[in-house]
């Protein structure tokens, strides 16, 4: 149990992402690479996850306005995406991809504009979740070990 | 030359069977002929692979960035390449383990590996390889056992089971379907 204020409150911050299916395993997986060698791993693997799915989003975006839908080049770009917010361990935002990927191998273009608006919330929610959690993770100071979530 | 017996203190107390052996010494091997296995050891009570060689190919950036903590975080020593072409550029006989992305579109990984085993005819000297994957159906699986990959993992891939990966590979050297 923590005894620092600010340790503990991290500690709750980082059970409610899992708790609220917000993160899965995988983001525990990033937290056990994390060591002297790589002390600022996970914020690392975070940072560039949002830099590139920056671009994949933009991508879809556009790829979006252009009538009638490519659906392969949109499968491509959201296969690129899911992979990269599986790595991560983003377990909502990889549910809305799974979803807006069966939309594009049925051919439903509405499907598909419907799915990514819902994978951009959950996207926005988690990126704004997690710049608080490492926020207040560099004001706690270094963490010892990684906790799996009860 | 040699004895064996049977020690007892009694009915139900269990026994040790012993035995003394005379052994011979082997003659001195050329052992630039012997492929250089690479030595697992044990870091903090766990299997790592202090040196071990492995390419890793995936044009995922994120995921490779991943997949370079782990395999650096079990002491390896990682090159990693994003594309096919750069893959066979760079893999030489010095990398022992080669983790390849096989469901990118545009990135024939299953070409690759057959490239790979087309570059290196002395079995000894080609690297073992491994299908990182997505999704693991029949066909996946067919498909790498075809062009004779040495194993298939599932992605997102954990440390532990990168660590026994690596282990029953270098281990036994033999194809495996990782669940």
């Amino acid at each position: 149990m923590e005894k620092n204020p600010m340790r503990r409150q991290l500690a709750i911050m980082r059970q409610a992402l899992f708790d609220q299916g917000y993160l899965d395993e995988q983001f525990i997986q990033l937290e056990e690479l994390q060591d002297d060698a790589n002390p600022n791993f996970v914020e690392e693997v975070v940072t560039s996850y949002y830099r590139d799915s920056a671009r994949l989003i933009l991508k879809i975006e556009q790829a979006l306005e252009r009538k009638p839908f490519d659906f392969n080049k949109l499968d491509g770009y959201m296969h690129q995406f899911k992979g990269s917010s599986s790595s991560i361990g983003a377990k909502k935002v990889k549910a809305e991809s799974t979803l807006f990927r069966e939309h594009c191998n049925s051919g439903n273009g509405e499907g598909c504009v419907r799915a990514f608006q819902q994978l951009k919330q959950e996207y926005a929610t988690l990126k704004k979740k997690l710049e608080a959690y490492f926020q207040l993770a560099r004001q706690a100071g270094p963490m010892e070990t990684a906790c799996r979530p009860k | 030359e040699g004895h064996i017996w049977i020690e007892s203190e009694g009915l139900g107390k269990g026994c040790t069977a012993i035995f003394i052996v005379k052994l011979g010494i082997p003659g001195r091997l050329n052992e630039s002929k012997l492929p250089i296995m690479p030595r697992m050891s044990t870091i903090h009570g766990q299997i790592a692979f202090p040196g071990l060689k492995v390419l890793v190919m995936d044009e995922n950036g994120v995921s490779r960035m991943v997949t370079k903590g782990l395999l650096v975080h079990l002491g390896c020593d990682v090159t990693m390449v994003s594309s096919s072409d750069e893959c066979l550029r760079v893999v030489s006989h010095e990398h022992k383990v080669v983790l390849m992305d096989v469901c990118v579109p545009g990135i024939d990984g299953y070409e690759t590996a057959m490239r790979i085993h087309e570059k290196f005819t002395k079995h000894h000297e080609r690297p073992l390889i491994v299908a990182l994957t997505g999704n693991t159906d029949k066909v996946i699986n067919e498909n790498c056992m075809k062009v004779g990959m040495d194993g298939i993992v599932l992605k997102p891939v954990s440390l532990d089971k990168m660590r026994s990966v690596l282990s029953d590979l270098l281990e036994h050297q033999v194809p495996f379907e990782a669940i």
